[in-house]
C-alpha cells in the first residue's frame, strides 16, 4: 500500500485537531518511521509459536510404523495407523493436520524430531524457563532472543523491532537494551478511553499525547516515562493504519492463534521493520481425555499455519517469513489410565516458511528404545535448534556467542 | 549472601559452601503420622555437620545460628557490611534510586547501635531530612501493585480487587511469580510501551465504571465541597486527591485544555453541571492516572 510517510504517520495519529499540539511526537516519529523503513529492507521476520503445557509430539508427528505405537503404548488414545498422513514412509502426521501436510507437500515444512537438552525437567514452570532462556542451568536472565536483540535491534530505536502477541511478555524476549511491547489484540494495544462518552475520546486520546509531549529543563524521570508513552502512541497509532490498510488473503480460523498469527501478518505487510514476532497457544497439558482436545488444538496450529502462509503468499511476502515452533517438553509414551499423557521429555517441533528446507531432522523415535523412565531419549539439542534459526534465517555471524558452542546446525532452514 | 545480607563479591565460594555446611540439619518436616500439612521449620540434629567451618575468615564448629551472626556482624573498612547492604535497599525502596554514601553509612550505624533491628532503620530513614526533600518526591516508578491499590484508595473505590489483580500480569508483576529470587527489578523496568497501555486499560476500567459492580468510583461524592466553577478549580480539586498539587505546569496546562474542550477540540465547553462533571471529571482521572507525573511517586 503505497502511502506518503508524512501523510501516513499524522493520519496514524488518527485526531487531527492533535497535530498542532504534538510537534516532538510527530517529528521523532517521522524520524523513526524512516528507520522503521531502512530496516525492513532486509524484511525478514522469524514468528515464533509455543505451543504451551507440553504438546504430545507422538500424536503429532506419529511413527505409524513401528509396532510398539498401537500395539504397547498408545492403544486408547493412538491415532489409529490408517489415517496418519504419511510424510515420509515411516512418520505420519496426525489427520486433522491437513494443513501442515500442504505446506510439507510444497516443500515448506522441516520436522525436528527428538528436541530436548541433557537431563530433561519435567516441570512445566522449570523448563519453560529453560527452553525461554537456553539456559538449562538457569543462570541466564534474558531470554534467548532477547540476547540477540540486545546484539543485533538495540540501535534501531524502532519500538516495534519485534513484539510479543500476548498478554505479557514472554521472557524468551526479555532483553537488557531493547523493550519488546506485549499485546493480545491492537485493542488492548492502545490508550482506551470512556466508551460511554466516545464524543469526548478524541479529546483524551489528544491530551494523552499531549500530557507525554512535555518541553522539560532538565532531563528528568518524568521524560524518560513520557518518551516511553510516546513511542506507544506512535506505534499504536502505526499498527492501526497498518490495519486499516490491510485486507486477509485467507481465511483465518476463529481460534487464538490464527487471530495472533493474522495480526502478525498485517505487521509484516505493514514493512514496519519487525523482525521478531512471537505467539503463544496454550492448551497441551493433556493428562485426560486427551484425543478430542489434542486433536482440536492441532487442527486450530495447522489450519492456523497454512492460513497465515495463504495470506502471506496472496500478499507477495511468504518469502519474508520462517515459523517456528516449541513447546516445553514432549509427553510419556506410555498412555495413562486417563485416556491422557503426563510430562514426558523430547517432542517434535516444525519450521515452515518458504526457507524451510523439507526433511525430517533428528532420529524418528524408536519406541523400543526408551531410557530408564520409560521416555523418549533427547537426540537433538534445543540449541542446535535455535542456533540453526539464529544463523542461517536471522544472519547472525557467531550464534555461539547467543547459545554457547557445540551445537551442530540442523540445515534445515536454507542459508541465504 | 549474595541476595539478602552481604551482597554480591563480598564472599567466596568457600564461605558459600561452609555456610551451607552450618545450615544442614535445618528442613522441612511433620511429626510421625501426621498430615504433611502440619509440616514445619525444624532441626533434625542427626543431619547436621558438626565439624569446623571457615566463613567470611573466622573458624569454628558453626551451626546455623552462629553463621547468621557471623553474617550479620561482618565488617569491613566501611563499617557495617550487611548494615550499609540493607541500608541501600531501604534507601532504594522508600527515597530514590543510588543513594548517597552519607545517608547509607548513616542508616548502617542505626543498623548496628539497634542490634540489627530493620524497624528501627526504617524510623530513622522517616525522619531524615533528605526523605523530606523535593528531590526524593517523585523519585519512583511505583510497581503494579502500588499503581492499582494506590487510586483505589485515593478515589475511595468500591472494588473487590479481584480484576484489578487479574491486570497486575500485563503490568509485569505476576503477583509471587517473579523471574528469579532476586525478585522484580523496579522502578524504570517498570515502564514500556506494554505496561503503558496496561496500566491505562487498568484505569480505564476503574475510572469510567457507572456500573454497580467492580471496582467504581462516586464521582458526585469525590468532588462534594469542592469548588467547580472554573477548570483549573476541576484540575487543582483532582490533583489534590492524587496527590498531584505540584505537578508541572505544562501538565496542569494540558488538563485544563482537556476539561475545557468540546468534542471538536475548541474551547469553552466546561460548565460545572452534573453532566459535565460525569463526564469530564472521569475523563481527568484518567489522564492524571496515566501521567508520567502519577506513575512516579
Amino acid at each position: 500500500m503505497p502511502l506518503n510517510r508524512r501523510e501516513f504517520l499524522f493520519r496514524g495519529v488518527g485526531v487531527a485537531t492533535v497535530s498542532a499540539m504534538i510537534p516532538r511526537f510527530a517529528i521523532a516519529g517521522a524520524r523513526h518511521f524512516e528507520e522503521y523503513v531502512s530496516s525492513a529492507a532486509s524484511g525478514r521476520v522469524l514468528v515464533v509459536v509455543e505451543l504451551s503445557g507440553g504438546n504430545d509430539g507422538l500424536n503429532t508427528v506419529i511413527p505409524y510404523t513401528d509396532a510398539l505405537y498401537a500395539g504397547t503404548y498408545r492403544k486408547t488414545i493412538g491415532v489409529p495407523v490408517s489415517n496418519v498422513l504419511d510424510l515420509d514412509g515411516t512418520l505420519g502426521l496426525n489427520p486433522a493436520m491437513s494443513g501442515m501436510k500442504s505446506l510439507w507437500d510444497a516443500g515448506r515444512v522441516a520436522v525436528i524430531e527428538g528436541v530436548a537438552y541433557p537431563s530433561p525437567n519435567l516441570s512445566h514452570f522449570t523448563s519453560r524457563d529453560i527452553w525461554h532462556t537456553a539456559d538449562p542451568k538457569l543462570l541466564e536472565r534474558r531470554g534467548w532472543l532477547g540476547r540477540y536483540a540486545d546484539k543485533a535491534l538495540a540501535g534501531t530505536q524502532n519500538p516495534l523491532s519485534g513484539c510479543a502477541i500476548s498478554s505479557s511478555l514472554p521472557r524468551t524476549l526479555l532483553a537488557d537494551n531493547v523493550v519488546f511491547p506485549a499485546f493480545s489484540s491492537l485493542g488492548s494495544y492502545s490508550y482506551t478511553t470512556d466508551g460511554a462518552n466516545p464524543a469526548d475520546g478524541a479529546n483524551q486520546a489528544a491530551a494523552f499525547v499531549a500530557q507525554n509531549s512535555l518541553e522539560h529543563e532538565i532531563a528528568n524521570r518524568n521524560e524518560t516515562i513520557e518518551h516511553v508513552a510516546r513511542d506507544a502512541a506512535s506505534s499504536s497509532a502505526t499498527l492501526r493504519q497498518v490495519a486499516s490498510g490491510y485486507t486477509a488473503k485467507a481465511t483465518y480460523p476463529a481460534n487464538s492463534l490464527g487471530q495472533a498469527l493474522k495480526l502478525c501478518a498485517e505487521i509484516i505487510v505493514g514493512n514496519l521493520g519487525t523482525s521478531i514476532l512471537y505467539v503463544t497457544y496454550g492448551g497441551f497439558d493433556n493428562h485426560s481425555a486427551q484425543k478430542t482436545t489434542h486433536d482440536a488444538l492441532l487442527r486450530g496450529v495447522s489450519d492456523a499455519i497454512k492460513a497465515f502462509f495463504d495470506d502471506l503468499d496472496g500478499q507477495g511476502k511468504a518469502s519474508n517469513a520462517l515459523l517456528m515452533t516449541w513447546s516445553e517438553f514432549g509427553r510419556r509414551v506410555q498412555e495413562n489410565g486417563s485416556l491422557g499423557t503426563d510430562h514426558g521429555t523430547a517432542g517434535v517441533h516444525f519450521v515452515v516458511g518458504p526457507s524451510a528446507v523439507k526433511g525430517i531432522y533428528g532420529p524418528p523415535p524408536q519406541l523400543a528404545k526408551l531410557d530408564s523412565n520409560g521416555n523418549l531419549p533427547w537426540q537433538t539439542d534445543f540449541r542446535s535448534y535455535y542456533g540453526t534459526i539464529l544463523t542461517n534465517w536471522l544472519g547472525v555471524p557467531d550464534a555461539a556467542s547467543v547459545l554457547g558452542t557445540g551445537y551442530p546446525n540442523l540445515g534445515c532452514v536454507a542459508r541465504t | 549472601m549474595e541476595l539478602f545480607t552481604l551482597g554480591v563479591d563480598r564472599y567466596s565460594q568457600k564461605d558459600v559452601s561452609d555456610l551451607a555446611r552450618a545450615l544442614t540439619g535445618w528442613t522441612i518436616a511433620k511429626p510421625d503420622g501426621a498430615p504433611v500439612s502440619e509440616s514445619a521449620f525444624s532441626f533434625n540434629a542427626a543431619a547436621h555437620d558438626a565439624g569446623a567451618k571457615t566463613i567470611l575468615g573466622q573458624t569454628g564448629t558453626w551451626n546455623a545460628d552462629d553463621a547468621i551472626g557471623i553474617l550479620l556482624n561482618a565488617t569491613d573498612g566501611n563499617g557495617s557490611v550487611s548494615g550499609r547492604f540493607l541500608a541501600e535497599k531501604l534507601w532504594t525502596w522508600f527515597v530514590y534510586h543510588d543513594p548517597p554514601d552519607w545517608a547509607v553509612a548513616d542508616l548502617a550505624s542505626v543498623y548496628v547501635s539497634s542490634n540489627h533491628s530493620i524497624r528501627a532503620m526504617v524510623d530513622h530513614l522517616f525522619h531524615m531530612p533528605e526523605f523530606y526533600e523535593p528531590h526524593s518526591r517523585q523519585a519512583l516508578v511505583r510497581s503494579p501493585v502500588e499503581y492499582i491499590v494506590a487510586p483505589l484508595r485515593q478515589l475511595e473505590a468500591k472494588t473487590d480487587l479481584s480484576s484489578p489483580a487479574a491486570s497486575l500480569n500485563s503490568m509485569g508483576q505476576a503477583l509471587f511469580n517473579p523471574l528469579d529470587a532476586k525478585g522484580w527489578e523496579g522502578d524504570l523496568d517498570w515502564m514500556n510501551t506494554g505496561t503503558v497501555f496496561a496500566r491505562a486499560a487498568y484505569t480505564n476500567s476503574l475510572v469510567p465504571n457507572r456500573g454497580a459492580t467492580g471496582s467504581r468510583i462516586d464521582v458526585p461524592a469525590l468532588v462534594s465541597q469542592k469548588s467547580l466553577a472554573t477548570p483549573r478549580d476541576v484540575v487543582t480539586a483532582l490533583a489534590d486527591r492524587l496527590g498531584l498539587a505540584d505537578a508541572p505546569p505544562g501538565s496542569q496546562a494540558v488538563w485544563e485544555k482537556y476539561v475545557d474542550s468540546k468534542p471538536d477540540g475548541s474551547r469553552g465547553y466546561w460548565t460545572n453541571t452534573p453532566a459535565a462533571v460525569d463526564q469530564k471529571v472521569r475523563g481527568l482521572l484518567h489522564l492524571m492516572l496515566t501521567s508520567a507525573d502519577y506513575h512516579l511517586s
